[in-house]
């Protein structure tokens, strides 16, 4: 039994049992622990929501103000009609572009790797993906940066799309092997002595039932592609610019407009978490997937 | 209408592995062969060869006299039916019935009905909408079942699909599908490592060993003329009992122990190796009440009530042998018993190539010629 199942066991009392003085201060014990912790990740949300609505100069009084006393929606027009609305059209294409890109390579990548071990690129070539994975990005940057200048693409959609290949690929290619390494491979060769084509079976038979594995992996590097910074950072300047380098932007220089941070920041989570609870149930069993044999 | 034929094929894994050693069999239309051996035998390679699932090394397959060693599995028109089943988890019954007609271009009424028809044959109609998941496994089995006879295959490979069954199960499908395969008269490869598998749904049963097939033939000609010690040894349950010795005018004399035995003639003349085996199953040996015509004394170790049965374990001096007698018989551990071993049910087997001497009665009966087949002139 799980807390969150045993403390709700205690609390709605559906069970013969005596409650003990134990179990009670269990209870008391383990729903403080979790209030606290609720309370702890949920207030930073909480908090760029409330700055959100407020006019520039309530973001800066003392004490501050628990709910906007000028309720204003004046942060988002001003961030959408200013920088805001292109940036969250780039950070749109280059995360889409980037994911189906990585996805297209990666999983027939992780498939090849699940299906013949040791045998595609020899006994190092999947491990050096996974480094890749592993250096930190500010290292490669630099030289990147100057090769992708020489043949003049700083900021472009296709740039921005390539350099995250770097990390999404590595972990497109290993999640998709682990996930494929639980289907049988009898499942496929039935498929095979069915009458369909390798290609066919992959297609029929591999792929749905991996598809679990397949949207929890884009989403994670679909999240990747919409938050990062660094690459951003350096490798646009305006056309292909996302929404994470906007923010310090707006740090800083006559004013911070901390509202206009908050708005444009809860605008970039909006997507996560409504994918997020819309693909919940799939996310969980393909984060699950392969862990528990059915 | 569909023969499979198997000429002198091998299969190499890597450098030093070889699964397969040079195999030549042919399977006659509408002939059950059941491939029998112990795991590493090369049995599921073979078949994985016939389905297409593995390319042979060396070797031809041909099946209707076309050879299709480069015919893609997909194309031979092959149903295989696998040891995991090998379902679709993610499709219905249904689907996983239909899934090999809808890759055929069926038309879908027609497919439903080919379905509907499959399913009746097999008892599973009320299971059609349901997830392989919620299906026990002999339910799984009948859905595999039924996925490849549904198309109407030239031919069916089995790859041990009883294995995964319970006992009482096992025996139940085993005789279903070899009623299934009567009532089609369809060309069938059954794998198994099970012995008595092999002796009972096989119009011929191919003893392989070590990448070879050590004997091709009916299941009874298996059992009482095995062509070596292995087949000897393999088939039959408990295992034929083994001594070695040597022969010296027409009588087997026993190294260890004091057991001999009057070798009839045709037998004598064609055993011509030294030292000899000498083999007998347990059923035909004798408890006697009179010494005399080669009778010896031998101590009861231990006895087993089968029910139908019971097998006592003799010991003949450390080795031990077995007699399957009749269960109102009284024996108890300690008795001391009057042992014959009948000349008409003995075997003799080359001590050294462990081969029997009755190898051109053997190689009449369709043995490999290219097994381990070494007459000795």
């Amino acid at each position: 039994m799980s807390v969150v199942e045993w403390t709700r066991h205690r609390l709605t009392g559906t069970t013969d049992e005596p409650v003990s003085l134990r179990g009670a201060f269990r209870t008391i014990g383990v729903t403080s622990f979790v209030s606290v912790m609720l309370v702890a990740t949920l207030f930073p949300l909480y908090w760029t929501v409330n700055t959100s609505f407020k006019p520039a100069p309530e973001t800066q009084t003392f004490p501050p103000t628990f709910t906007p006393e000028t309720f204003t929606i004046s942060p988002y027009i001003d961030v959408l009609t200013g920088a805001g609305s292109s940036v969250l059209v780039n950070s749109v294409v280059v995360s889409v572009g980037a994911t189906v890109l990585a996805m297209v390579i990666g999983v027939p990548a992780g498939y090849a790797y699940a299906r013949n071990p040791g045998k595609v690129g020899g006994k190092h070539l999947a491990f050096w993906i996974l480094s890749l994975r592993m250096f930190p990005p500010i290292a490669p940057i630099l030289p990147l940066f100057f090769m992708f200048r020489q043949v003049g693409m700083i900021d472009t959609y296709p740039t921005m799309m390539l350099l995250y290949l770097t990390f999404n690929v590595p972990l497109v290619v290993w999640l998709m092997r682990s996930f494929f390494q639980d289907i049988p491979q009898a499942v496929e060769e039935a498929a095979i002595m069915d009458g369909y084509s390798r290609l066919e079976a992959f297609f029929k038979v591999s792929l749905p039932l991996v598809s679990p594995g397949v949207v929890t992996t884009t989403l994670l590097v679909w999240i990747f592609s919409w938050n990062e910074f660094q690459f951003a950072l350096v490798f646009t300047r305006n056309a292909a610019q996302t929404y994470p380098v906007i923010i310090p932007a707006l740090v800083g220089g006559h004013a911070t407009l901390w509202n206009q941070v908050a708005a444009l920041s809860v605008m970039a989570m909006i997507p996560i978490i409504i994918i997020s609870l819309l693909m919940q149930k799939r996310l969980v069993r393909g984060l699950t997937l392969g862990a528990v044999k059915g | 209408m569909t023969t499979i034929e198997l000429d002198t094929v091998r299969k190499e894994f890597g450098d030093d592995i070889v699964a397969v050693e040079d195999v030549s069999l042919t399977i006659e239309d509408g002939e059950l062969v059941v491939l029998v051996g112990p795991s590493g035998s090369g049995k599921s390679t073979t078949l994985r060869m016939i389905a297409g699932l593995e390319a042979p090394t060396a070797g031809d397959i041909l099946i209707d006299d076309l050879r299709v060693n480069d015919v893609q599995p997909q194309n031979r028109d092959i149903a295989m039916v696998f040891q995991s089943f090998a379902l679709y988890p993610h499709r219905t019954v249904r689907g996983n019935i239909s899934f090999p007609l809808e890759a055929r271009d069926v038309p879908k009424t027609e497919r439903a009905d080919r379905v509907e028809e499959a399913a009746a044959m097999l008892d599973i109609t009320e299971l059609l909408d349901r997830k392989p998941a919620n299906l026990s496994g002999g339910q799984q089995q009948r859905v595999a079942l039924g996925r490849a006879l549904v198309r109407d295959p030239q031919a069916f490979l089995m790859d041990e699909p009883l294995a995964n069954l319970d006992a009482k199960l096992r025996k139940e499908m085993r005789t279903e599908v070899v009623r299934l395969q009567q009532n089609l008269g369809v060309t069938m490869v059954h794998v198994t490592h099970n012995q008595e598998e092999a002796m009972t749904m096989g119009d011929r049963v191919a003893v392989m060993n070590e990448g070879q097939i050590q004997q091709l033939a009916p299941p009874k000609e298996v059992y009482r003329r095995p062509a070596n010690r292995f087949v000897a040894e393999f088939i039959g349950s408990p295992s034929m009992n083994l001594l070695s010795g040597s022969l010296a005018d027409g009588t087997f004399r026993a190294d260890s122990v004091d057991v001999s035995v009057r070798v009839p003639d045709d037998l004598a003349d064609a055993s011509t190796a030294d030292p000899l085996t000498l083999g007998i199953r347990p059923e035909s040996v004798q408890i006697v009440d009179s010494a005399g015509d080669y009778a010896f004394e031998a101590t009861v170790d231990v006895v087993e009530l089968m029910g139908n049965v019971q097998i006592v374990h003799i010991d003949l001096d450390g080795a031990e042998f077995l007699a399957e007698v009749d269960p109102d018989l009284v024996v108890e551990q300690g008795d001391s018993l009057l042992v014959r071993l009948p000349p008409e049910k003995i075997d003799l087997f080359d001590g050294v190539t462990a081969e029997s001497p009755r190898i051109e009665r053997a190689a009449e009966h369709g043995r490999s010629v290219d097994g381990p087949v070494a007459p000795e002139k």
